[in-house]
Parts: C-alpha cells; sequence; structure tokens
C-alpha cells in the first residue's frame, strides 16, 4: 500500500491515516491506521496541523477490505474446525506433528496485515464458548497482533499464534459440569479447573518437533509477573515473552467475550483494568503497545452508552483510551468531560 | 537531567514540576500506568530518566505497584544498579508500611507533603543529582 504526504484541507472521511499523526509536543493525536472522520478532521484542523500522511489508493483500498473481511471469516471457521480435530487426535492420543499445527497458524498469518478487519471480525462474535474452540482461535489472532505490534520477528509471531490456539486445549480433560457451570465456582471446582494449563501442556506435547517457547507458552498462560499465577507461581524471570503474550490475548478476549456466567465487557473496561489492577501482573511492554494500536481500531463501531442513548465511536483519544469521543445525532460526547457515561455494549 | 514526576494532586504537581524545571526537563504524568509508559518511552529513546518522583498514593495504581514494575522494566532492559532511575517516594501521610515496601523494592529517599524544599534540595545533592 502506497502512502501520500497531503495537506489537510485535501483529505476527507473514509481515508486511513498512514502514519501517527504527532503534535509539536511529541504527543499522539491520532494513531496510524485510524480511518478519517468528519470529527477528526475538524479537531485536527483546530490544532492547526497542516500535512499528514494516508494511504493511497483508496477504492483500492476499500476493495480490499470486503475482499479480505470474507476471508478472515473463512480463514476463522476453518481454522476453528482444524484445531477441533487436532484436539480430537490428540486426546485419542493419535500422533499430530507440527506440520498440523503449522497449517492452522500458516492460514491465520495469511490474515496478518489486516489489523481492523481482524479487530473488527472477533468484536463482531463476541460469542465464544468452551465447545467451539473460538476463544482459542480468537486468542491466536491477538496474539498475532501483539507479537506484531511489539516488533517480533515472523518466527516468534508464528510461534505466539500456535501458542495462543493451543493455549486452552486443557479444558478438554475438564469435567463439562465444572467448565460449562453458570453459577459461581466452588474452591474445589476452581482447583480442577486450574489444572487445564498442565493438562494442555501435557496433551501438546505429544506433538511431534512442537517448539519449546510453544509448550512454555501453553504451561505459563496463568502465570503472573509478580508470582500470583499458577500453576507454578513462577516469577517475571521464569516467564517468556510467548506466554507474555499469551496471557494478556487470553484475558482480553476472555474478558471482551460473551461466556454462559456473563455477559462480555467492553473492550473500554478492559483497557481500564490493564492500566489498574493489572499492573505488575501482566508485562508492560506487552499491554501498553496492544491497547494503544487497538484502541484506534474501534474508532466507527456504533455502541449503547450508560444512559440509553445510541452513539458511534468518532474519536479515541491516544491519551486517554478509556475515554472515546461519541456522536450521538449531530451532537459530539466527550466521555473524559462526563464521568456520569459510559460506554456499556459495542453494537 | 531527565525528570518524571508521578502526582495526581494537582498542587503538589505543578509545584515540584516548577521547582524541578530548574534542573532539567520534567515530564508529567497523573497516574501509576502512564509512568510506566513514560518509563517505557524513555527506554525506546534511549533517554531514562535521572530522576522519577512518585506519589505513593495514586488513583488507578498506588505508587509502591508503579515502582515495583519500573524496578522490573529496567532489570528487563539489563540495567546496571547504579544506571537505574533514583526514585523518590512522595507521600502525604505517615503512611509507613507503604514507605517501608517502597524501600524494600528500592527507592533513594520519600518526601513527605507539604515537601519542603530545603530538605529536597539536600537530598538531589546527596543523590549526586545536581551539584
Amino acid at each position: 500500500m502506497f502512502t501520500v504526504d497531503v495537506n489537510l484541507e485535501q483529505c476527507s472521511p473514509g481515508q486511513v491515516v498512514a502514519m501517527d499523526i504527532v503534535d509539536d509536543r511529541g504527543i499522539t493525536l491520532v494513531g496510524r491506521d485510524t480511518v478519517l472522520n468528519s470529527y477528526i478532521l475538524s479537531r485536527l484542523k483546530e490544532l492547526q496541523v497542516e500535512r499528514i500522511q494516508i494511504y493511497a489508493d483508496n477504492e483500492k483500498v476499500e476493495w480490499n477490505k470486503e475482499k479480505n473481511r470474507a476471508d478472515i471469516h473463512g480463514i476463522y471457521q476453518e481454522s476453528v474446525l482444524r484445531l477441533r480435530e487436532v484436539t480430537h487426535r490428540l486426546i485419542k492420543g493419535t500422533p499430530v506433528c507440527s506440520k498440523d499445527i503449522e497449517s492452522i497458524s500458516e492460514g491465520i498469518f495469511l490474515t496478518a496485515q489486516e489489523h481492523e478487519a481482524i479487530v473488527k471480525y472477533l468484536q463482531m462474535l463476541r460469542a465464544s464458548d468452551e465447545y467451539t474452540f473460538g476463544h482459542c482461535i480468537n486468542t491466536a489472532f491477538y496474539c498475532m497482533l501483539i507479537s506484531k505490534w511489539i516488533g517480533l520477528d515472523t518466527t516468534a509471531i508464528k510461534l505466539s499464534i500456535q501458542a495462543g490456539m493451543l493455549h486452552d486445549l486443557g479444558k478438554a480433560r475438564i469435567p463439562d459440569e465444572v467448565l460449562n457451570k453458570k453459577g459461581r465456582l466452588t474452591a474445589e471446582e476452581f482447583e480442577v479447573i486450574k489444572k487445564h494449563p498442565e493438562l494442555g501442556y501435557n496433551l501438546v506435547r505429544q506433538v511431534e518437533a512442537l517448539s519449546s517457547e510453544v509448550l512454555d507458552g501453553v504451561l505459563h498462560h496463568h502465570e503472573r509477573m509478580d508470582c500470583s499465577g499458577y500453576p507454578e507461581k513462577i516469577s517475571a524471570d521464569g516467564l517468556g515473552i510467548t506466554a507474555r503474550i499469551v496471557a494478556v490475548a487470553d484475558v482480553y478476549d476472555a474478558m471482551t467475550s460473551d461466556r454462559v456466567y456473563k455477559k462480555g465487557s467492553t473492550p473500554f473496561k478492559a483497557f481500564r483494568m490493564f492500566q489498574t489492577t493489572g499492573v505488575g501482573i501482566f508485562d508492560p511492554m506487552v499491554v501498553s503497545p496492544f491497547i494503544h494500536r487497538l484502541a484506534s481500531y474501534y474508532t466507527g463501531c456504533d455502541i449503547l452508552l450508560s444512559d440509553q442513548s445510541r452513539g458511534s465511536i468518532v474519536y479515541v483519544p491516544p491519551h486517554d483510551i478509556t475515554s472515546p469521543i461519541i456522536q450521538i445525532g449531530q451532537d459530539y460526547v466527550n466521555l473524559a468531560e462526563r464521568v456520569d457515561l459510559e460506554v456499556i455494549a459495542l453494537l | 537531567m531527565k525528570i518524571l514526576v508521578a502526582e495526581d494532586d494537582l498542587v503538589s504537581r505543578k509545584f515540584l514540576v516548577k521547582y524541578l524545571s530548574q534542573y532539567g526537563d520534567v515530564d508529567m504524568v497523573m497516574d501509576g500506568f502512564e509512568a510506566l509508559e513514560a518509563v517505557i518511552l524513555s527506554f525506546q529513546e534511549d533517554m531514562p530518566y535521572d530522576l522519577i518522583c512518585l506519589d505513593i498514593m495514586m488513583p488507578k495504581v498506588d505508587g509502591v505497584k508503579a515502582l515495583k514494575a519500573i524496578r522490573e522494566l529496567e532489570t528487563q532492559r539489563g540495567m546496571l544498579p547504579e544506571k537505574r532511575s533514583k526514585v523518590i517516594m512522595t507521600t502525604a501521610l505517615a503512611e509507613t508500611q507503604f514507605v517501608q515496601q517502597a524501600f524494600e523494592i528500592g527507592c533513594e529517599a520519600y518526601a513527605a507533603k507539604p515537601i519542603d524544599i530545603a530538605k529536597l534540595t539536600e537530598v538531589l545533592r546527596k543523590l549526586g543529582l545536581i551539584k
């Protein structure tokens, strides 16, 4: 995709920002890959931004978007089917080699450039339950985005995809009544669930020639930087990068998905968690790039506010990603100024 | 000298920023997570902070948690102990167990608010940050 340097006056809604727009103090105003709309254009004009970089050939970009959205759906559904098949073979003890795993991760990796489409697709999906392996594939996609956004090389990205898709296979060995219980888990039931990283590790170890980095990601995806995790309560020193990535991807998808026992939280609630209780627990070098890049992709989403009014997100301020600007009809609502309002759902 | 002030109270923040500006460039943030992001950015620019003033009581993430995470980032980066940022914790009350925890994790000093300028200058001198 080509980028062009243009005057702000020549820009119109729908064009896509190619490089972070930064003010003269170095503060990011609009992140790369944000789709321009009239709100953002008028704010940039007020702030006297004169030239920006956008992706050229916009019709081509639009057409590609439609084409690739279809591809993501196809790849996603196929990945779920293949993962289910691989899991059944692992449980039966039928040989699985790393090529079987790689064929799935290679498929997912084909979508690696389609950040916005992936985020929007996963957001639309939202319902993921333990049976359909949806959560595993969601996590794999998020792992891919994270490892790209923290600058890992292609090999490492693919390994993180594999770790992401395999991380919860141990749940196939957890009894149904516990796994899909609608109410609160008892202490004993929780202890049973906590076995799934180890169970998963034992299943996945059977795969011939699977990278130890992936195995580590599966075993340690519930470990935390402050030794508060499980099963081994290891500290940050013992926690490899793949496990740190899976931890963040797993929790983000878990929080934002609907489950049998709860409705999914909004991305903003998840961002807030990472910025508060998540500090010291997850690696900030993983969290910070992830939530900042991710936040801008929710621009354009329709949402429901806590006063039941409906609007759409026109801008997610990079310095305050939990307080987006919402457009309702012709008005703009700045959630940073309205402590009484919050986004309660994405539509 | 490159300085980071993490302070959620407006008055204290303005005060510290104004006082410290005479010694170098001062960045300011309002909570622990932003402090972490500022440190990460300083690493990316290869210009780590010489001094970080962390408020022990901040919204969202308290100073002790932030301190722990910052030290963790420095360790990950392989920073030698003498190259690590000097940290001064600021505290409004006698939050002794927090101050204790901060020293255990690794800070250089604490300053009780309202901040005594003469004492703070003395501490900066002792830490070798100013002449």
